[in-house]
C-alpha cells in the first residue's frame, strides 16, 4: 500500500462556481505516519518531555510477561478472552468477599472498549493505560434470558466480542447456539452478567442491559483490576499464555 | 466528466487515465501565475482520532511499533509549511483519550500542543466528552483554535459559548468556510457527560450551514469537519452518507471510524457534482494532505480542471 503510487489526471471542473475562486487543480495525498515520513519535532517534543518524565516512573512499571502478543480480533481473540475472563472472576471474587451470595454467571467486554494490543514480553502500566483508558468501573446487572438473547445478537452481528462463561456460535450474523454455564440459556431464567459501567448504561447500543432486574455498582476501576489481576497471576503462574478456546465461534 | 459513475471507482479510473492519458503537475501552470499571485496554492493538512498519541507507538506495540505520533505530523507540518505558507491545519475530533496523558492531565497538553502545531480549527468526538463537558470547558483554555460544531445545541450546558458553529478564514485570498458535525451522543456517551446537550439533524444542519457558508458568505471552499463516520453496514448518517446529500460543500475531512484511505474518496452531491471525502486512520498513523491551486483571474479559463491523486 505504500508503495502503491498511482497517479490519475481526471476532467473535471471541480468546485467550478463563480462568482468564486475556482479551483484548477487538487492534488491529495494520504501520508502514512512512520520513520521516513519524518522525525518527531524537537520543539514539541520538548514541551511533551517534562509531561512525559513526570509519569514515566508509573508507567514503567512491569504488570506482567506474555508469551505472545495479545491482539483484539473475532470472533473471539486472547486478548478479549484475557479480559473477559479476568472481569468474570474479579466479580467473582468481590461477591464472595462482600458476602453477596452470587455467583456471576457470565461477563460481556464490548469490543470497542477495548483501545489497543498487550505486546509479548513485558506488559507495562502504560500499556494497561492504553488498552483501557477509560474509567469505567466493573458492575454486574442481574438480567434475563431474553436480554441475554438480545445481547448476544448484537455480538453476533458484530461478529464476535469479549464474553466469559458463554459459549456462542454466530451463523449469518446471528446467534445460532447459546449456552451459559453448558446450558441452554432459558429465555425466562435470570442470569447475572458483569460487564462495565458504559455498557450497563446501554452504552455501545446495549440498551437491553440498561434496565435490569437488580444492579450492582462496584466502584472497582477495569483498569486497577487488570492491573492487579494480571500482576497477580504473573506473580502464580509466571509468563502468561492465553488461549482461544472456542468459546465464540462461526458455524457453517 | 459526466460519465463516470460514482459506484465503481474501478472504472472511473481507468476511464481518467484514458480520458487526460496520465498525471500532470503543477508545471501545468506558468509560475509566473503564481509569482504574481494570480494563482493561489492552499495546502490543507487534516487529521482525526488522535486519542492523545503524541508520541510514536512504543517499539514494543503489537501493531503499530514506532510509528505514528503527532511528534511527527507536527515535523511534517513545518515541511509543509515551508513548501507553502499558506495552510491549514485541521482536525476532525477525538483528540482525547487513548494514552495515560489523558489520564493525567486531561485535555489541557494535547490542545496545548495542537496549539503550538497551528492547528486553525478542529471538532468535537464523542471522546472528547469522557470525563464531561466541564474537563472540556477547563480544557478549552489551552486552545489557540476555535471548536467548531453546528449540531450540539449546548446553550443549556456549560459548554455554551465555548464552541463555534461556522467559522470562516481567509487563507491567501481564498475565504474558506468550515462546519462541523458531531455524532449522535446518545447510547455512545453515557448520559451525565453531556446532560442537556440538544442534538441537531447533521443532514439538515449541513444543508443549513454550506448554504450559508457558500451564498451569504461567497465562501470559495466550503469544509465539513465531520465526527459522523466514515460508513455504515447498518442505516445510520456517515459520511459517504451525507456527501451525496450536500450542494456546496467541496470537502468532508471525517474521523471516528479510523478509517485508513489510500486516497480520498470522490463522490457526487446533489447537484451530481464532484465532493471529496477523506479520513486519516487514528492514533497520528497517518494524515490527509491536499494540494487545492485556485484562480484569482479567470487565467485558467477553459481549462479543465485536474483532479490528482497521489
Amino acid at each position: 500500500m505504500r508503495r502503491l503510487f498511482f497517479s490519475i489526471s481526471a476532467i473535471l471542473f471541480l468546485f467550478a462556481c463563480s462568482p468564486h475562486l475556482s479551483v484548477y487543480q487538487l492534488t491529495t495525498k494520504n501520508i502514512q505516519v512512520n520513520n521516513q515520513a519524518a522525525k518527531v519535532d524537537s520543539t514539541i517534543e520538548a514541551i511533551v518531555k517534562p509531561y512525559h518524565d513526570s509519569i514515566e516512573h508509573d508507567m514503567t512499571k512491569l504488570i506482567a510477561v506474555s508469551a505472545t502478543p495479545l491482539v483484539k480480533g473475532k470472533p473471539e481473540s486472547k486478548l478479549t478472552n484475557l479480559i473477559s475472563d479476568i472481569l468474570l472472576k474479579s466479580a467473582s471474587d468481590y461477591c464472595k468477599i462482600n458476602n453477596l451470595n452470587i455467583t456471576p454467571d457470565a461477563s460481556y467486554t464490548n469490543y470497542g472498549g477495548l483501545r489497543s494490543s498487550l505486546p509479548q514480553g513485558n506488559i507495562t502500566v502504560r500499556n494497561l493505560f492504553e488498552l483501557m483508558p477509560f474509567e469505567n468501573e466493573i458492575v454486574l446487572v442481574k438480567v434475563s434470558g431474553e436480554s441475554i438473547q438480545k445481547m448476544a445478537e448484537r455480538i453476533a452481528g458484530r461478529g464476535g466480542e469479549g464474553v466469559a462463561g458463554l459459549t456462542l456460535g454466530i451463523r449469518n450474523a446471528k446467534p445460532s447456539t447459546l449456552k451459559i454455564g453448558g446450558k441452554k440459556v432459558d429465555p425466562l431464567g435470570l442470569y447475572w452478567l458483569v460487564t462495565n459501567d458504559y455498557c450497563a448504561n446501554g452504552g455501545d447500543q446495549m440498551s437491553m442491559l440498561a434496565d435490569p432486574v437488580q444492579r450492582i455498582n462496584t466502584k472497582m476501576k477495569i483498569r486497577d483490576v487488570l492491573i492487579q489481576a494480571m500482576a497477580e497471576r504473573y506473580k502464580k503462574d509466571g509468563i502468561i499464555s492465553v488461549k482461544e478456546d472456542g468459546r465464540i465461534y462461526n458455524e457453517q | 466528466m459526466g460519465e463516470f459513475t460514482m459506484s465503481n471507482r474501478r472504472d472511473f479510473i481507468k476511464h481518467s487515465v484514458l480520458l487526460g492519458g496520465g498525471a500532470l503537475t503543477l508545471g501545468l501552470f506558468p509560475n509566473e501565475l503564481f509569482a504574481s499571485g494570480e494563482l493561489v496554492k492552499l495546502t490543507i493538512v487534516h487529521t482525526n482520532d488522535i486519542h492523545y498519541h503524541l508520541e510514536p507507538f512504543p517499539e514494543t506495540d503489537a501493531e503499530y511499533a514506532g510509528r505514528g505520533g503527532l511528534e511527527r505530523i507536527a515535523s511534517l507540518v513545518s515541511r509543509y509549511r515551508k513548501e507553502n505558507t499558506n495552510l491549514l491545519l485541521v482536525d476532525s475530533g477525538d483528540m482525547f483519550q487513548g494514552t495515560p496523558y489523558f489520564n493525567y492531565f486531561k485535555g489541557d497538553l494535547i490542545l496545548r500542543i495542537m496549539s503550538k502545531m497551528g492547528y486553525e480549527a478542529g471538532t468535537l468526538g464523542n471522546h472528547e466528552f469522557d470525563n464531561g463537558m466541564g474537563d472540556i470547558v477547563s480544557a478549552l483554555n489551552y486552545a489557540a483554535f476555535p471548536i467548531v460544531n453546528s449540531n450540539y445545541d449546548f446553550s443549556d450546558t456549560v459548554m455554551a459559548g465555548h464552541t463555534k458553529s461556522h467559522l470562516i478564514l481567509k487563507k491567501g485570498g481564498v475565504k474558506v468556510g468550515i462546519y462541523g458535525l458531531g455524532i449522535e451522543l446518545f447510547g455512545l456517551v453515557t448520559k451525565q457527560n453531556y446532560g442537556s446537550t440538544h442534538y441537531l439533524n447533521p443532514v439538515e444542519t449541513a444543508l443549513k450551514m454550506e448554504q450559508m457558508l457558500k451564498k451569504e458568505h461567497n465562501c470559495d471552499l466550503v469544509i465539513c469537519l465531520s465526527h459522523l463516520g466514515f460508513s455504515y453496514k447498518e442505516n445510520k448518517i456517515s459520511d459517504k452518507t451525507l456527501a451525496p446529500q450536500t450542494k456546496y460543500t467541496d470537502l468532508i475531512l471525517g474521523g471516528h471510524t479510523h478509517t485508513f484511505l489510500d486516497k480520498p474518496l470522490l463522490l457526487k452531491n446533489a447537484e451530481g457534482k464532484p465532493i471529496l471525502v477523506n479520513q486519516a486512520g487514528w492514533g497520528a498513523l497517518a494524515a490527509g494532505k491536499l494540494d487545492l491551486v485556485f484562480d484569482r483571474r479567470g487565467h485558467m479559463k477553459g481549462r479543465s480542471a485536474e483532479l490528482n491523486i497521489l
